[in-house]
């Protein structure tokens, strides 16, 4: 099979069958990472459709110093967290301050007001924390590589990490217990 | 190793990437402070909720079709390169630069020329003389002024009537 950065060297020759094979291997990493993120279908789509367009124009200057999967990261997570400047996360108007804190209210949930929470809990992070949390939990990512995916460094990771996963207990206390 | 500093090392003790030295100092610690082994199960907790939890529907059908439909549309037109071909060698070229009065001084100037160029060699199918006659009409010498005996224009003329030399085939 053609290696990610033999197929980039192709694209940036003009040849959009290279980049189709691009789209395809990678289509489902970046339409997950997007709609995670935002949590809006059509949204995601075209977000992650920018992110291949701007793959494809940058493909000139591309060199493959790091796996494509790191690059393709890289401009996902910065679409991601650009987009959220310009506009809220669908969810956050619907977030309750705190979480009904009645005993033992995880059995009093069925599955899909449990997912609903999490979405929203994980909507109301600000956007790099949700990154970081998308990336480490969905993406499986060592720091090292959400580092470079969010052009930051392995300590920033880890405190962008720390403050999310404390701000998720408070706003999630009984899940996960 | 203090409270302060193994509360730091937690998040990255959780996810694997505590230098290995680290880890059995940071046990020990966990081992005998309950306050330190909460936080951490805190984290162990959201670890939970939150591993590959969060619901992604497919990805959307003909997604990548898009994608490579808007690249195309996108993509400027590339001209293919030709190679210029090599310019034909057009002798009138020059003319086209002329003013209209200096290309039809300058057809005529031709065309007496090649006419001359006849006559010369006597290859002419109507009698030679004849010919030279015909072209004295057709240079148009009459409408200049006599010529001055001895002059340039009175040797060409002589020139013009003279016979074949010898040996030119005719």
């Amino acid at each position: 099979m053609i290696k990610d950065e033999q197929l980039m060297s192709r694209v940036a020759e003009g040849d959009l069958d290279a980049f189709n094979e691009l789209v395809r291997r990678h289509q489902h990493t970046a339409w997950g990472i997007a709609h995670r993120f935002l949590g809006d279908p059509a949204e995601a789509e075209d977000l992650a459709q920018e992110a291949f367009l701007r793959i494809l124009a940058a493909a000139p200057r591309y060199k493959p110093s790091a796996a494509f999967s790191t690059y393709l990261y890289r401009i996902v997570t910065r679409l991601c967290i650009d987009h959220t400047r310009k506009k809220h996360p669908i969810f956050t108007n619907t977030l309750p301050e705190t979480v009904d804190s009645s005993p033992d209210p995880i059995t009093a949930l069925i599955q899909k007001d449990r997912d609903a929470l999490i979405r929203k809990a994980l909507d109301a992070l600000p956007s790099r924390q949700r990154m970081v949390v998308i990336l480490k939990y969905d993406e499986g990512l060592r720091y090292a590589e959400i580092a470079r995916a969010m052009g930051t460094t392995v300590k920033a990771v880890e405190r962008l990490l720390n403050r999310a996963r404390k701000t998720l207990q408070k706003r999630l206390p009984y899940m996960g217990k | 190793m203090r409270c302060r500093k193994t509360i730091s090392y937690l998040n990255a003790y959780v996810d694997g990437e505590l230098p290995e030295g680290l880890c059995p100092i940071l046990e020990a610690h966990l081992a005998a402070c309950e306050s330190c082994r909460r936080r951490l199960e805190g984290i162990r907790g959201i670890d939970e909720v939150f591993q590959g939890r969060l619901p992604v529907p497919p990805v959307p059908d003909g997604f990548a079709e898009r994608v490579i439909a808007e690249a195309r549309r996108r993509q400027p037109m590339r001209i293919p390169e030709r190679h210029s071909p090599s310019p034909v060698w057009n002798p009138l070229q020059w003319i086209a630069g002329l003013l209209a009065p200096m290309r039809l001084a300058a057809c005529v100037t031709v065309f007496l020329a090649l006419v001359a160029g006849l006559s010369l060699d006597g290859r002419v199918v109507t009698g030679q003389n004849v010919f030279i006659e015909q072209g004295k009409d057709l240079y148009g010498l009459e409408w200049f002024a006599p010529v001055a005996p001895g002059s340039v224009g009175a040797i060409y003329i002589a020139m013009i009537d003279q016979p074949y030399a010898e040996g030119s085939g005719h």
